[in-house]
């Protein structure tokens, strides 16, 4: 007995809905996710309590997140990152959505864009310092009940530097703690790397830029300006170029001959503090005279022998 | 036989004549034609000033307002990642998978599992894409899977440092298009930090994002050692997203 069309039919229909709910796992896997501002920098005095907004926007299916405030800092090596609990901070933070409803969790819809409102309360007793915060949302995907599975929990993040200040003073102190040459004395035409690394040695952030000078043995002068970055206190950083490379500030290129003068000024905090370095390198033809040399000798044995 | 002591003699000029022209700067100096005299301005300012201190005022920071906002409001905001057209400035995170399965994972075959992260923003905003494990692979009775060492015993991989990584047993991880760490070989792994609630998380991509965005591939590779019990591990990892300061 052949099934009717109207079987058939329900049994393709039945198919299909198996089917979309077999796929339906596999989409919620898939995440998008955006936040703005992605970064944010903070001038509270002590006392004061702020609300700060951010924007949550879900382009992926329907998710739940859990805001989250932790310590930020970039380790020592520059290849860790360190996201501290918040606990222990004096700064306490809590959040709300949009109905100013106190909440531990959200769950945002696909293509819908909801607000967190992250309120910051700065106890008076506090020291005039820089905190540096990241403003996490952090996904919760399931764990599955397979042999060997594994679920990656995402955090999107927006960084948050707080100063913490009575007068709305703040401080710059730098120093370059290294500017040097790779090697001091180079072949014409071998590439010349610099290395120029500045300290914050203060208590609150500053923006450093400058430039690095090159000065010829003949008149020759280049100047390359350093791109602008805020060095975090009490921490240091790598001066970079548009010609850095690696871990150089600047990798010079090109045919050098004599004696050369590179000095570096550094600004700090819009010229409120300008720091100053100097050194030099030297650089000579040695391929091309060991060529000339070789080749004299080996013209000379040559004429020699034909003799 | 001429010419031969003619390009030795050209060669002993060219060296002799180095020191002499190394020394011209500083003869420039003292000749102080309008050229040279600028020199030796530009010297003057080179007295090393290695050190510096100031207190300055949040006006040359965050803007001509802002004394006054702060001593009314008690605060001051300012974001410093540039704005697009409509205003509106971003960190976009996209990610192809959130659930690994090495459902291949034993003794003979490893198990190789892949997710891509991309990274969206506005105008060569500096990201950090970080990584780290809340714990190792473990089953209900507290047994686990332990992270690679990777196959040079004397000199490891570290979850900083990439080694190549094709015989041993363990958990580790390699990256497409890093610019933090190793990950030139396809052999490449490192394994990963561990902690939840706080803890390190290993830097795999530091760097300006635009409009165009950044992709990340990542490759999670599972071989558990031959003594591991039979049960079903779970594992949580984290992959964090966040601006530069």
């Amino acid at each position: 007995m052949r099934p009717s069309k109207s079987a058939r039919a329900l049994t393709l229909c039945l198919l299909i809905v198996i089917f979309c709910r077999v796929q339906a796992p596999v989409e919620a896997q898939r995440l998008d996710l955006a936040v703005a501002p992605p970064n944010i920098e903070l001038l509270i005095k002590p006392g004061v309590r702020m609300r700060v907004p951010f924007t949550i926007t879900n382009r992926s299916d329907e998710i739940s997140l859990i805001p989250l405030i932790k310590t930020f800092a970039i380790l020592g090596d520059g290849k860790s990152v360190e996201y501290g609990s918040a606990e222990g901070l004096p700064i306490k933070a809590s959040f709300y959505d949009e109905k100013s409803e106190l909440i531990k969790s959200i769950t945002i819809k696909n293509g819908e864009v909801k607000k967190i409102f992250v309120d910051l309360n700065v106890p008076s007793s506090i020291s005039e310092r820089d905190y540096s915060l990241a403003f996490i949302v952090e996904t919760q995907p399931e764990l599955l009940d397979k042999q060997y599975s594994a679920r990656i929990k995402t955090q999107i993040a927006s960084s948050i530097l707080v100063t913490i200040t009575k007068s709305g003073k703040t401080q710059a102190k730098g120093t370059i703690d290294v500017f040097k040459v790779a090697r001091n004395i180079v072949d014409s035409f071998d590439s010349v790397p610099i290395t120029l690394h500045v300290i914050n040695q203060g208590k609150n952030v500053v923006y450093a830029g400058g430039a690095i000078t090159v000065r010829g043995s003949l008149g020759e002068k280049v100047i390359y300006p350093l791109e602008s970055h805020n060095i975090l206190s009490h921490s240091g950083r790598l001066m970079v170029t548009k010609l850095s490379k690696d871990e150089f500030s600047i990798v010079l290129k090109g045919f050098f001959i004599g004696r050369y003068s590179v000095s570096a000024a550094v600004t700090l905090a819009d010229d409120t503090v300008q720091l100053s370095r100097s050194t030099k390198f030297f650089a000579f033809p040695f391929k091309i005279i060991s060529v000339a040399i070789l080749g004299s000798l080996i013209g000379l044995i040559l004429l020699r022998n034909k003799r | 036989m001429r010419l031969v002591w003619l390009n030795v003699f050209i060669v002993s000029c060219m060296a002799s004549s180095l020191p002499l022209v190394a020394r011209m700067d500083v003869d420039a100096q003292q000749l102080q034609s309008p050229r040279y005299r600028i020199e030796s301005e530009s010297l003057s300012l080179q007295q090393d000033l290695e050190q510096g201190s100031a207190n300055y005022d949040i006006s040359s920071s965050f803007g001509p307002q802002s004394q006054k906002q702060f001593e009314s409001r008690g605060y001051v905001a300012v974001s410093r990642v540039k704005t697009d057209s409509s205003d509106r400035s971003y960190l976009r995170l996209q990610l192809s998978n959130s659930q690994l399965v090495f459902d291949k994972a034993d003794i003979v075959d490893e198990s190789i599992q892949k997710t891509s992260v991309k990274l969206t923003g506005i105008s060569a905003t500096p990201f950090i894409v970080a990584v780290r494990q809340a714990e190792q692979f473990k089953n209900s009775f507290g047994a686990t899977v332990m992270s690679t060492n990777c196959d040079d015993k004397s000199s490891p991989c570290t979850p900083t440092l990439a080694r190549e990584w094709k015989t041993g047993f363990g958990f580790g991880y390699r990256v497409d298009r890093s610019t933090v760490g190793e990950f030139s070989s396809k052999y490449a792994f490192r394994p990963l930090y561990q902690g939840y609630s706080s803890g390190k998380s290993a830097m795999i991509f530091r760097g300006d994002v635009n409009k165009d965005g950044q992709k990340l591939d990542l490759e999670f590779k599972l071989r558990p050692q031959p003594q591991t019990q039979t049960g079903i591990y779970q594992s949580t990892i984290i992959i964090t997203a966040t601006t530069d300061f």
